[in-house]
């Protein structure tokens, strides 16, 4: 039953206009009954379309239909395969995450062994799990991966990684044990 | 943010029981702020000093406020209702004990939505959303030791969050560019420091989970 609701609510939710331009309500569309036990319709969705009309430059109503040629052509297989590959990559990149948090040499190792990584969402996980690690200890590593990178985007990344991480923390700073700045702020 | 803009569905059949959208959160923030000046014979040298601001150093300002001294392992996350919420809770979760506990922290540190522009595309049946949104947010921090606000702007994925199995929502996942300002005071003998703040915040995840309210 909620299945349904939710999948009701979804259709008519993401079908609704949305005219929110400042962080008063937002005008979406609420939990209302008249979508409440059926599955997406043809006629809820001729409702939306009706009441997109009356709104000024909106999305689009439907897809054109040569959009909608290409998605219906699109392969079951391929799109298998596609999210396959996507649910791969997230994998990989909450291993990191989890990793970020630990501080043992053997989880370092794995996270610097992904920076280098061909696909680029794991590469740039990586660097933001150091990033977020703070882990100085991280900073050779980092510079040797820096140094076997030919691609200068790539080298850029890890070197605003080692800067990064260089820096000294607001904790740091806070608790008077600045890591690698001597200099006083100036108070207001 | 990230569910900034949660579209979709769903109540349960208990009372108090209505169904969020649960997201992480991971700020890489930089904060600048004014050295004091320096001179030699002939110049004078007004610098600025550099300060790295992560998910740690907020969990470790947000530690007194709530009383609870949090692991490493925390994180912080956002907490949103759908089908939108304009303002969703941030909480502190971590583990004692091998128990999963959230603390609100919103009254310190607090997200609101400003907006949230899609273009995505809706595979009916399956049902399945895919595309992108123009979000833009703001994380505020108050607390007596330091306040600031930051504001992002970013293009964020948009993806089909599953509550028990069935599409619940529409989630936004992805990086925003923050940038603003604040202040925070070293102690009480330095006074107050402006900062700039400039980076980013991630928000990941596309889990829907019923919780009591």
């Amino acid at each position: 039953m909620l299945g349904l609701g939710a999948l009701a609510l979804f259709a008519a939710m993401v079908i609704s206009p949305r005219g929110r331009t400042t962080s008063t309500t937002y005008p979406g569309p609420t939990a209302s009954a008249d979508g409440a036990r059926s599955l997406e319709t043809q006629s809820s969705v001729q409702l939306n379309v009706a009441r997109r009309a009356e709104l000024p430059p909106a999305r689009p109503a439907a897809a054109s239909p040569a959009k909608k040629v290409a998605d219906q052509t699109e392969e079951p297989a391929d799109r298998t395969r596609e999210e396959q590959e996507e649910a791969r990559v997230a994998a990989r990149i909450a291993q990191l995450w989890d990793l970020s948090a630990k501080t043992d040499r053997a989880s370092l190792e794995t996270i610097l062994s992904e920076v280098r990584n061909p696909d680029e969402e794991i590469r740039q996980a990586a660097l933001d799990a150091i990033s977020q690690s703070g882990n100085r200890a991280a900073i050779p590593g980092l510079r040797e991966a820096a140094a076997q990178t030919q691609d200068s985007p790539q080298k850029q990344a890890i070197e605003d990684v080692i800067e990064y991480i260089s820096l000294p923390t607001l904790t740091e700073i806070l608790r008077g044990q600045s890591a690698t700045n001597n200099s006083r702020p100036a108070p207001r | 943010m990230a569910c900034l803009l949660t579209a979709g569905a769903a109540q349960s059949n208990a009372q108090n029981t209505v169904v969020k959208v649960v997201q992480e959160l991971r700020f890489k923030l930089t904060a600048y702020y004014q050295m004091s000046a320096t001179e030699n014979s002939s110049t004078f040298f007004r610098n600025a000093g550099k300060v790295s601001v992560t998910n740690k150093d907020i969990i470790n300002l947000l530690e007194p406020e709530v009383n609870i001294i949090f692991s490493s392992n925390a994180k912080l996350m956002l907490i949103s209702g759908i089908p939108v919420d304009p303002r969703p809770r941030v909480v502190v979760r971590d583990r004692f004990e091998g128990e999963r506990f959230d603390t609100d922290v919103t009254r310190y540190f607090s997200a609101e939505v400003l907006a949230s522009i899609e273009d995505t595309k809706i595979n009916k049946n399956p049902l399945k959303a895919s595309g992108s949104s123009y979000d833009v947010v703001v994380f505020e921090m108050s607390l007596t030791q330091v306040q600031f606000r930051v504001q992002g702007f970013g293009k964020t994925a948009v993806r089909t969050g599953k509550h028990e199995g069935e599409p619940a929502a529409l989630v936004h996942t992805g990086k925003v560019d923050t940038s603003g300002g604040g202040e925070y005071q070293v102690n009480i003998l330095t006074g107050v420091v402006p900062v700039a703040l400039s980076g980013t915040v991630q928000i990941t995840g596309t889990d829907v989970k019923a919780m009591t309210e």
